[in-house]
């Protein structure tokens, strides 16, 4: 990972890390925010403060021991895909955090319908787009690296996968009243996760025995 | 943004001819060679070049130059692999002209 991205996401982490802080510390009375109103009831939307924080911080130490590896060695078309990814998440994920944070310390009176629709639109594109584009790059090479063809029907396959999903995502987004919402999001991802892992699984599986 | 337009055009270009299509549905089986490719069809190695030329400019298929032969392996994404299916499911293109013959200076099989 190259040094401005490493430095990039330390501060992204560091923010939100701050801002999540702030917040419980808030709601929990230990931080006095003159002119705000007492903290209202908990919504779970309000969750997405504190899940974002280390969910960038697990992503990024993921993706750095994954570029930093040899085993197999990404191809530099698969790197500058994930750190144009990385980049991208970071620049989604500070601003909606701060947004979502905003709402529950002032006690804002926004539809978060118009956060959660746009939201869940936004993670079906981006699970569409990357399913699209993985299969179009170069394949890993190196020690543990699957055979290029191998690699090349994987990701059409998880592709084709990612796109079938993060489509549905962006349909039941628009289409589905709000109390099925998350559990639309969390059934979709969690389908996408179990397949993704089924096929690392296999894949590993298949280099061992060769 | 026009550059992605003229990448579709190729795409789709590269997509309309059955010969091509084929090619793509032999290399998802394994990369191959100029001439592996070429053994599977009965054409002239002139006109193959032109094919594989084609759906190299269509980044359709990428090309590793190993000594003096060159390997081909497949390069899709998801909605070039649905335009693919689609293409084949239509039958289209097997009326289409044959391509013109390579310039000298193309790769051997």
């Amino acid at each position: 990972m190259s040094r401005t991205l490493k430095l990039i996401f330390g501060a992204a982490v560091i923010e939100m890390a701050l801002v999540a802080l702030a917040v419980f510390a808030w709601r929990h009375g230990a931080l006095a925010l003159p002119g705000l109103p007492a903290p209202g009831p908990y919504l779970h939307q309000y969750g997405l403060v504190y899940f974002l924080p280390p969910w960038i911080a697990f992503a990024a130490i993921f993706c750095a021991r994954r570029l930093a590896s040899d085993r197999p060695r990404m191809s530099d078309s698969q790197r500058r895909f994930m750190e144009g990814s990385l980049r991208a998440s970071a620049a989604i994920s500070v601003p909606l955090q701060g947004l979502i944070a905003y709402i529950e310390v002032t006690g804002a009176t926004m539809d978060l319908d118009l956060i959660q629709r746009p939201a869940m639109v936004c993670a079906g594109l981006w699970l569409a787009f990357h399913g699209n584009a993985n299969p179009k790059l170069d394949p890993p090479t190196g020690e543990r690296a699957p055979a290029p063809e191998v690699w090349t029907r994987t990701a059409l396959r998880l592709g084709w996968t990612a796109v079938v999903i993060g489509l549905a995502m962006v349909i039941c987004a628009v289409t589905l009243p709000q109390p099925l919402l998350p559990p639309a999001v969390i059934a979709g991802l969690t389908i996408c996760a179990a397949i993704i892992g089924a096929q690392a699984l296999a894949s590993r599986r298949s280099n061992r025995a060769a | 943004m026009f550059g992605k337009l003229q990448n579709m055009s190729g795409v789709f270009k590269a997509l309309s001819d059955p010969t091509r299509r084929r090619v793509l549905q032999l290399l998802r089986e394994r990369p191959m060679t100029a001439g592996e490719l070429a053994a599977h069809f009965p054409m002239h190695k002139a006109t193959m070049s032109a094919h594989f030329a084609v759906l190299k400019e269509a980044d359709l298929i990428a090309a590793d130059k190993h000594g003096t032969s060159i390997t081909y392996r497949l390069r899709l994404s998801v909605l070039e692999d649905a335009l693919l299916a689609f293409a084949d499911s239509l039958g289209l293109g097997f009326s289409a002209n044959p391509p013109p013959a390579a310039k000298p200076n193309e790769e051997e099989c």
